[in-house]
Order: structure tokens, then sequence, then C-alpha cells
């Protein structure tokens, strides 16, 4: 097996993890604001802060590096102003800022929060509503990455 | 954008739901397990469960179809070994979740619902955990088959 073989591998995988473990709790997210149940949501928004800063920030990194790597190896059909290219690196920055900055940390706040004045309080409705609205912009944003790495589009 | 780049987006993002949601489901589900926590073994039974019907099995359904679609649209032949070995994967992982996986999620939300002791909960949350990563295990091989297209 070759360098660049080993490095689509793993840049597949990076992004399968990444990609379907975040639709995962977009389902779950919607599960659990409806049970209304102050445990499960409090359950909900501490295993989504474990997950996203355990799994989906280590799988970002890992396809953000395999990717880079693959543009390096193939410097002759690859270059870093493919539309391709651009969009996969800017969906990654976006993901990874909103991610770490927002996403995770608010999760555990929200958790937090729910356990203590419960999930009928106005401003953990709130909360709830603008995690939810900002993860599903999320992965819209890498389902378009995901689109233009798979069609290459201008290439 | 040609026929067969659209149905590998759909493949692709197809298989990332799949795989990708049993990844990040098994990293619940062993957290719950480590936790001990009979309510939270319930509601993951349960939501497995659910997943495996709504997401896994139409998911894992649309990989096999667009697969075999972008098949008969290139040069590629049913007897290449990634294409067998995909092919088989996803049969044998889809027979795995539907036959296996959902009926046992769907006995360990019934045994804690029952108020089964914490000892037969645990055994049944292990043994699906465990197949679970086989079936897992089974589904990455296939992409590293795909990805990587040995023996072609």
């Amino acid at each position: 097996m070759e360098v660049n073989e080993l490095l689509v591998f793993i840049h597949i995988l990076g992004a399968i993890v990444w990609v379907g473990g975040s639709i995962t709790v977009q389902f779950l997210g919607a599960r659990a604001v409806k049970a209304t149940d102050p445990a499960v949501m409090q359950r909900f928004g501490s295993e989504t802060e474990w997950i996203g800063m355990h799994v989906f920030m280590p799988a970002s990194i890992v396809v953000l590096a395999a990717g880079i790597g693959l543009v390096l190896k193939n410097n002759s059909a690859w270059d870093w102003e493919d539309p391709f290219v651009v969009v996969g690196l800017l969906g990654i920055a976006f993901s990874i800022i909103v991610g770490s900055a927002f996403l995770g940390p608010e999760s555990g706040r929200v958790g937090k929060l729910t356990e203590e004045k419960g999930p009928g309080d106005p401003e953990v409705k709130k909360r709830i509503s603008r995690l939810i609205n900002v993860s599903r912009f999320e992965l819209l944003v890498l389902v378009v990455v995901v689109f233009f790495m798979a069609v290459k589009p201008g290439t | 954008m040609s026929w067969f780049k659209f149905l590998l987006f759909v493949h692709v993002t197809a298989t990332a739901v799949w795989v990708g949601a049993g990844v990040a489901l098994e990293v619940v589900g062993a957290r719950f397990d480590k936790a001990g926590d009979p309510a939270a073994a319930a509601a993951y039974g349960k939501h497995t469960a659910n997943l495996g019907e709504k997401l896994f099995m139409p998911c894992s359904i649309l990989v096999l179809v667009t697969g075999i679609l972008m098949v008969l649209d290139s040069r590629w032949e049913f007897q290449d070994a990634f294409i067998a070995f995909g092919i088989g994967a996803v049969i044998v992982s889809s027979v795995i979740g539907a036959a296996v996986l959902g009926p046992l999620s769907n006995k360990l939300a019934a045994l804690v619902e029952e108020g089964a002791p914490a000892s037969a909960i645990n055994v049944q949350t292990k043994r699906f955990l465990g197949i679970a990563r086989l079936n897992t295990l089974l589904l990455v091989v296939a992409i590293f088959f795909m990805s990587v297209k040995p023996f072609s």
C-alpha cells in the first residue's frame, strides 16, 4: 500500500466518523428535546460535550492533516486553489472553530443549566434551540464539503 | 455534474451517516456501560433501536444501491476484490443489524423497563456492544477496501 492510499483511507475514515457522528447527535438531540426529561437532556448535553471534544475534534484534525498530506503528495494533479480544496479547508476551519469555541462548551453548560432549572425554563429552551440551530448549520456546511470532495466541481 | 459523480456523493454521504453513527453510538454506549446506570442503558437501547430502523437500515440500502449503480456506470466489475468485499460486507452488516442488533437493543430496553437485575442488564449491554463493535470493524475494513482498492 502506498502512502497516498493510506492517506485517502485515513481521510475518508476520519470524515465518516466526524460527519456521521454529527448526524447521529442531531437525531439523538431531537429525541432528547421531545422527551422533555431533565435527566435525559442533562445526559445528552454532557455526552455531546464529551464526544465533541474526544471524538469529533480529533477526527476533524485527522481529516485536515490527511487532506493537507494528500494535496502535497498529489501536487501535480491538485492545487491549493482548486475549488474542492479551498471549500474543504474553509469548511473544516469553520467547523473546528464553531465546535471547539461554541458547540462543545455550550453543550456542557446547557446540560448543567437543565439540571439546575429544568427543561421547561425559558432560558434553557432558548439556549437548546440556539445550540440545535448552530449545530444544524455546521452539519450543512460539512455536507457541502463532502459534496465538493466527492464531486470535485471545476476540476 | 455527471450521474456517476452524483451517485458517488450519495454513496459517500450514506456511508458516512451509517458508519459514523455506528461509531458514535458505540462510544456513547461504552460510556453508559462504564457508568452502570440502568436508566441510561434503557435510553441507549431505545435510541439505538430507533436509529437502527430509521437511519442505519435506509442508509445501508442506499449504500448498496448506489454502489451497484456506480459499478454498472463504470469500468469496474462485480468480480473486482473491493466491490465483491464491499457488497458482501454491506449485506452481512445489514443482516447483523436487522436480525441481531435491533432485537438485542429492544430486549435491553425491555429488561430495564421490567426492572430486571443490574447484572442481567450489564450482560445484555456487553453482548450488544461486543457484536456492534465487530459489525463496525467489518464496515471499517470495507471502507479500507473501497478507498485503497487492493488487488485491482
